[in-house]
């Protein structure tokens, strides 16, 4: 856990956090971000941005 | 004790809404510590009910519930009384306003005798309270009364009240619905109105009925909506039924296997088409759904956890923990990932009219059985628990549980799945499931 997110946590609660809140923290914060942000459903999307799937540094892109 | 019964007796003047409260007052009396209630509120359901029956005496016009107790969690507010939230007692509070969905209730003529058990602060699908534990299950002797509506599952089951309100994130209404052998509703998002009720995940919560069968489920629902949705009872003529031959209504008992196959079969007989749909997919809407509801969550307890911390039970408290820890960007993410979901559902729903899904895997678990789990284990558990009520929160469409069959251990319990503001087709087609001569006929 770094600093920012004991404080983000301690703020939260409104006491320091204990070891096993940490724990959860930590666990739910990479699981679930990793859970959400690779969700099979997000490549079925109907509009699609385009930053995902343009190199910037490819042939014929430039700024 | 069906509301139709009860207005029946009380047109025909077999029995009087005062005498009504008196014999609810005699059964909470009589249930000791396995009452439901955590607040009775007689001095006003007394005032109710003799109003009701002066106005009935009179021969004035009276609303579609009038002089029928009920009863409900304690999450609405009534101005001037006590709202608990399941929380630690010095969460509860005098409220200053009424709910609407209380204020329509009053409109239709229903008296109310308080105000019921819940999950702390409706977080908890196994109705288990860590403040004030919960009363035992009255019809699966050792088995868990479901959550977090655990208090009007358990009243309607009692038969002290034929219908009660309830509210359903992530199933709320549904599993204790389930878990006690009586009817719930989960109306669309945005049909009952949630002014003065207690908020846990905005996007998802809504209010509806548990109630002792579908008919009574669907009075008080046309009450809530505001005539929205029908009273009555209609044919609905043939439907496209979906069922999932992917992976996703697995893990089921061998009785529950069963009696949804049976049940199938009984819905072609009567007419119906069955259709098999790969809905694996909904299976995936766990992590999306639990970041959306918990990352709301802690962001409605922000300010009275910050000062109150340690008044909150170790699992809920966990849970908001859980919460605080989701990143904007993953709980947009979520929302993102909801959306596409809703268009997935959309084009189902041109396929099929109503989904036909458990409620649980089998019937309701065991306390001992939960007792006895710790970490995974008991997670896993709750996760199967509430695996097949979640798609319906997240997606935001209407969903009936109902008792379809009754086997020594408990009731097996079907969930009717629709496109939004469908409630009224799948109260029509939950009324024929609940009929008896549905059932296949034996082999000659």
């Amino acid at each position: 856990m770094t600093d920012t997110q004991h404080d983000a946590l301690r703020a939260y609660l409104g006491r320091s956090p204990t070891d096993e809140e940490r724990a959860i923290f930590e666990d739910q914060r990479t699981r679930v971000e990793f859970g959400v942000m690779s969700h099979p459903l997000w490549d079925e999307r109907e509009t699609r941005t385009g930053l995902a799937a343009r190199a910037p540094f490819e042939a014929g892109q430039s700024a | 004790m069906t509301i139709a019964k009860l207005l029946s007796d009380l047109e025909a003047g077999r029995v009087t809404s005062r005498a009504l409260v008196d014999q609810a007052e005699a059964r909470i009396a009589a249930a000791g510590t396995a009452s439901p209630f955590s607040t009775v509120e007689l001095d006003n359901a007394r005032a109710q009910a003799e109003a009701v029956d002066a106005a009935r005496a009179a021969g004035a016009a009276l609303g579609p519930l009038a002089g029928v107790p009920l009863a409900h969690k304690d999450m609405f507010e009534r101005q001037g009384a006590r709202m608990g939230r399941g929380a630690h007692p010095s969460a509860a509070y005098v409220a200053e306003n009424t709910a609407e969905v209380l204020s329509r209730l009053d409109g239709a003529g229903a008296v109310d005798l308080g105000r019921l058990q819940m999950s702390e602060f409706a977080m908890g699908p196994t109705g288990m309270n860590h403040h004030h534990g919960a009363p035992p299950n009255p019809v699966v002797p050792g088995a868990i009364i479901g959550g977090s509506s655990s208090g009007s599952g358990v009243a309607v089951a009692m038969g002290i009240v034929p219908a009660a309100l309830g509210s359903d994130t992530g199933g709320s209404i549904r599993l204790p619905a389930a878990c006690n052998g009586v009817v719930g509703i989960k109306p669309t998002p945005g049909r009952v109105p949630m002014s003065h009720t207690m908020p846990l995940s905005w996007t998802q919560d809504c209010v509806g009925p548990l109630a002792a069968s579908v008919d009574c489920a669907r009075r008080v629902l046309s009450v809530l909506t505001g005539g929205a949705t029908r009273a009555e009872t209609q044919e609905t003529g043939p439907l496209r039924l979906g069922f999932d031959a992917g992976d996703f209504a697995c893990d089921l008992s061998p009785d529950m296997a069963q009696v949804l196959d049976e049940e199938r079969k009984a819905l072609v007989l009567a007419g119906h088409a069955d259709r098999d749909l790969d809905l694996g997919w909904l299976g995936t809407l766990d992590e999306p759904a639990n970041v959306i509801a918990m990352g709301e969550a802690a962001t409605v307890h922000a300010d009275r956890l910050r000062a109150h911390a340690d008044s909150y039970g170790d699992q809920v408290r966990t849970r908001l923990v859980q919460g605080a820890a989701i990143s904007a960007q993953a709980y947009l993410r979520a929302r993102q990932i909801r959306d596409i979901a809703q268009g997935k559902i959309a084009e189902v729903f041109r396929d099929v009219d109503v989904i036909v899904l458990p409620m649980l895997p089998d019937v309701p678990p065991q306390i001992d059985a939960l007792a006895r789990l710790e970490g995974a284990s008991l997670a896993g558990m709750i996760s199967a628990m509430t695996r097949f009520a979640r798609p319906a929160s997240v997606l935001g469409l209407p969903a009936i549980s109902l008792p379809v069959a009754w086997t020594d251990r408990g009731p097996l319990s079907l969930q009717l799945v629709g496109a939004p503001c469908s409630e009224d087709v799948l109260a029509d087609l939950a009324r024929t499931l609940e009929t008896a001569s549905l059932r296949v006929p034996e082999p000659a």
